[in-house]
């Protein structure tokens, strides 16, 4: 785990509230996750929001509840497992690259994705579809290499997993989440010389490309949100 | 009925009848711990979910017996029992309605919260977790309605801000900073700086 102290993007309070109340839409919750293992003061935060759900959870109205209920609840006490020990409860395992909430959907590692080349700089592994039409992707970026100019037509989360990168309002590095919609024009993320960049980005819609060329390709990209 | 209007009981007292479940399997604490928290639980609502009634009682279950099982992880020192109670209800509903087709993953609630809850601060950090606890606790009450109302909106009844801001008539942006605001004054978090 990195020094948090590094990690300069942060997701503002609004979507951490959201987070700490389990109604964040989930693709945005994988990313959120994935922040905060590498941040301790968002984990410092959550903890706090946490607070605000238990006192609101305690002041609220009680329903009523059936002694039936009460009495099947007693009665399953029996047939309940042994205990796990304490530290056999969550496996920590898995590859060491991933974060833990998406080692479930990168059970192989990262070199074990199935990445497809969308240019000769830019690789992209899909991870899963929400409900919601969002989409889940890996991406790996050559050192140097360029995403197309685009624009958003709904809200892209992305977040540096390994490697930095940068665009017309920053440069990012590991740890660091951004948000971009579709009030930011012509977005054009180049990953930094020294290193390759990987990061999870989760697309609300299909992005823009905005180049001649690349409206031009336009049709044949839809299999990812990336190309050029 | 099950009733939840005798003495309340204290804080302390919750984390024993915890630590008995845990260390004893003592079933009249288990007892204890139901009339207290099943009435409670039922209420944190699913609202938002058609027949929401049927399931409650579902749901009530499946925390309490979650509560049966992982009493010997509950650590006093990291969370008080409201908020233990809290998360856990919070994660049975994601992955209730997870396994009810709201959300296409196999990543568990327990993937995404564990390793920030299960972390261990150190005592400079717990210190100021109680100070920050102790700080909503008195603050919460104090709120502006039109603000509580949006916290409660997205923690009790797990509405996304979208929904929040719909079922309001209120603009995304006004139940944004509404949430800010709140915030704020309960003195969680101050930065804000996402691009």
């Amino acid at each position: 785990m990195m020094s948090s102290n590094m990690i300069k993007y942060h997701p503002h309070a609004d979507r951490l509230t959201a987070f700490s109340a389990g109604s964040l839409p989930f693709n945005q919750a994988l990313c959120i996750s994935a922040h905060v293992q590498h941040c301790a003061q968002c984990r410092q935060d959550l903890k706090r929001l946490n607070h605000v759900g238990s006192e609101l959870f305690s002041e609220l109205p009680t329903s009523s509840v059936s002694d039936t209920l009460k009495e099947r609840v007693m009665a399953q006490l029996d047939s309940q497992p042994e205990t796990e020990a304490p530290d056999s409860g969550i496996s920590k395992s898995g590859p060491s690259d991933v974060p833990r909430c998406l080692q479930p959907l990168i059970p192989n590692g990262l070199e074990g994705l199935p990445w497809k080349r969308l240019s000769p700089s830019i690789y992209a592994a899909k991870l899963c579809n929400d409900v919601d039409g969002s989409k889940v992707e890996m991406l790996r970026i050559k050192p140097g290499g360029q995403v197309a100019p685009h624009n958003h037509t709904g809200e892209e989360v992305t977040l540096v997993l390994q490697g930095s990168f940068s665009d017309n309002s920053g440069v990012y590095n590991k740890g660091d989440i951004i948000y971009r919609n579709k009030e930011d024009k012509h977005h054009q993320p180049i990953a930094s010389q020294d290193a390759e960049c990987i990061c999870l980005t989760s697309v609300q819609a299909p992005i823009q490309f905005t180049g001649f060329f690349a409206r031009l390709f336009n049709p044949f990209i839809r299999r990812s949100h990336y190309a050029s | 009925m099950v009733k939840n209007n005798s003495k309340p009981i204290e804080i302390d007292q919750l984390q024993n009848l915890i630590g008995l479940i845990a260390t004893e399997r003592d079933r009249e604490a288990f007892s204890r711990l139901f009339e207290h928290y099943a009435p409670l639980l039922k209420s944190y609502s699913l609202a938002k979910e058609p027949g929401a009634y049927l399931v409650a009682d579902e749901l009530v279950q499946e925390v309490l017996i979650k509560v049966w099982n992982k009493a010997h992880l509950y650590d006093a020192s990291k969370a008080n029992p409201n908020t233990w109670i809290f998360t856990l209800a919070r994660n049975c509903r994601i992955d209730y309605l997870r396994r009810n087709g709201r959300y296409a993953s196999e990543v568990t609630s327990e993937e995404i919260f564990d390793q920030i809850e299960d972390e261990q601060s150190g005592p400079f950090e717990q210190t100021l977790q109680k100070k920050a606890a102790m700080q909503i606790h008195s603050e919460l009450k104090k709120l502006p309605e039109t603000q509580s109302q949006v916290l409660r909106k997205v923690y009790m009844e797990g509405k996304t801000q979208q929904e929040a801001a719909a079922e309001l008539c209120l603009p995304l942006g006004t139940v944004k900073s509404r949430i800010r605001l709140a915030l704020q004054k309960l003195e969680i978090v101050i930065r804000g700086n996402e691009k």
